[in-house]
């Protein structure tokens, strides 16, 4: 995996603890910083990123985030971005 | 509601159980489709993680110390978080806080919650009955994005406490060049009269503030009438002049200095009048330009202490907000009536200041994370800081039993212990 796509998913990660804790402004705040980190992936890198899957997660992330589902954005950053990118969810086959 | 859970609630929580059937309905509850891990969704916000609960909770636990042996838990979600913390042999009292009724009957509805509700240790309680914040403690978030009016004020002020580090590193981050500042500011401070020599001058008197909220622009021809001093916040202070007001006092404790710049760099022939009362963290420069008289006084904040032994100055409570500061101004020039004017906390309208205000701006939808309740009980969105600011300044009303505070205007938050113009005041 790109440094960059680690980079993000790590950001993702920090967001969903932030948003499961109850540290909303935390949360928010990285998801900023996701939305710049994805946009510096250079797909054109060959990253197993489909497109397609990415737009539709990010599409039903900011709708959690406008109706203000905490714990729904979380799992979406969380257990749904990673394998956007190619990546297995954890205890999951 | 599960049967389970009723007979538990009768038996242990009775007059709860009557709070919670005569909870309004939601609008609309079901389980998350397709979840790993079965989960109640209501009004779009799911009452817990669908994938792997268990760790969730076990993070959340991490907010109250092992070693506790008494913590409060802020809304119960599924139950996941409570069963967790109740697993710990040393707590001896868990306080489980309804944050709105009707969520946690769709809870009761789809789950099994007898388990954690039978535990002697567990003291259920509902949020209207508790006015702060109870440490340690953990919250469910979803609970705390689901409050209602009764959960409002403990929401806000978990949010609060829980943003609180976060807010104090980013201070941190900024300390070195604010303490420049302040240092930068000694002459200054030497040379300027000290604030301490306003206390007292005005007792049992009304004192108006003018803060920068967008319902300022209610009062302007109230206040051209000049029928008592005036103080108002820099952030007010241009729109006020250009609606022909002139302040008695305007207050400045930012330490932002291009803000400052385009808050006070105004005509100086309006403002010769006027007292500029100011924190040694705003910029010397934007000091130095003021043309009426100046007195320094020091917040609480440790940034100050050495300043303070050396120069010793008047001290002016905020908890990060210059209204705070005007409001204590006022306290402490003696005033028995505070009429406060753009107090709002929130944005009504969708706008944050008033218009004409340097930092007047439309917020972005994604920034207004918050609601409050205005003075027609409707919500309003705000922010997160402005509704610290509020709780806070909560506080300082209730500890200020001897001063009436007045809203001028409904349009904003309502503020506990703050009347109405129009309001008889309460006997």
């Amino acid at each position: 995996m790109l440094p960059e796509s680690e980079r993000a998913l790590d950001t993702a990660r920090a967001a969903a603890r932030c948003l499961r804790l109850g540290l909303e402004t935390r949360g928010h705040e990285a998801i900023a910083r996701l939305a710049d980190e994805l946009d510096r992936i250079p797909c054109t890198r060959g990253a197993p990123i489909d497109a397609a899957v990415l737009d539709a997660i990010l599409a039903r992330i900011v709708a959690a985030q406008e109706r203000g589902d905490p714990l729904g954005l979380a799992d979406l950053l969380e257990h749904e971005l990673g394998p956007a990118f190619g990546r297995r969810i954890p205890g999951r086959s | 509601m599960r049967p389970e859970n009723r007979k538990v609630l009768a038996q242990r929580f009775p007059e709860l159980l009557v709070w919670l059937e005569s909870a309004p309905p939601l609008r609309e509850v079901g389980f998350v489709e397709g979840a790993p891990h079965r989960t109640l969704r209501i009004d779009g916000v799911q009452l817990a993680g669908a994938f792997d609960p268990r760790a969730e909770a076990e993070l959340q636990s991490k907010l109250v110390p092992q070693g506790s042996r008494r913590a409060t838990l802020y809304g119960f979600a599924q139950g996941e978080l409570a069963r967790l913390l109740l697993e710990r042999q040393v707590l001896q009292r868990l306080t489980v806080v309804i944050l709105d009724p009707a969520v946690a009957r769709a809870s009761f509805e789809a789950f099994d919650h007898a388990g954690w509700l039978a535990d002697e240790r567990v003291e259920l309680a509902c949020a209207r009955e508790r006015a702060e914040l109870e440490t340690p403690f953990a919250v469910s978030p979803a609970d705390l994005a689901l409050a209602g009016e009764e959960g409002a004020r403990l929401r806000d002020l978990a949010r609060l406490e829980l943003a609180t580090p976060f807010l104090r590193s980013r201070l941190e981050e900024r300390e070195h060049e604010i303490a420049e500042r302040v240092s930068r500011n000694r002459d200054l401070v030497l040379r300027d009269g000290d604030v301490a020599q306003l206390f007292g001058l005005r007792p049992g008197g009304t004192l108006w503030i003018a803060a920068a909220g967008p319902s300022l622009a209610e009062h302007y021809a109230k206040l051209r009438s000049a029928l008592h001093p005036l103080v108002a916040v820099d952030a007010a202070l241009r729109p006020i002049l250009a609606a022909g007001v002139t302040p008695d006092f305007v207050l400045c404790i930012d330490p932002h200095a291009e803000g400052v710049r385009r808050m006070l760099e105004l005509p100086a022939e309006r403002l010769r009048d006027a007292t500029l009362v100011y924190f040694p963290c705003v910029d010397p420069a934007a000091l130095a330009r003021w043309p009426g008289r100046r007195l320094a006084a020091y917040g609480r904040e440790a940034l100050y202490d050495e300043l303070r032994a050396a120069l010793p100055r008047g001290e002016l409570w905020s908890s990060g907000s210059v209204f705070h500061a005007a409001v204590d101004l006022a306290v402490q020039m003696g005033a028995a009536r505070i009429e406060l004017h753009g107090a709002d906390f929130a944005t009504p309208r969708g706008a944050s200041h008033v218009q004409g205000a340097a930092w007047e701006t439309e917020l972005p939808e994604g920034m207004l994370t918050s609601w409050v309740v205005d003075g027609y009980g409707e919500r309003i969105q705000s922010v997160a800081n402005l509704v610290g600011y509020l709780r806070d300044f909560e506080r300082y009303v209730r500890s200020h039993p001897e001063v009436v505070f007045v809203n001028a205007s409904k349009s904003g938050a309502r503020i506990g212990g703050v009347r109405y113009l129009e309001e008889p005041r309460a006997s």
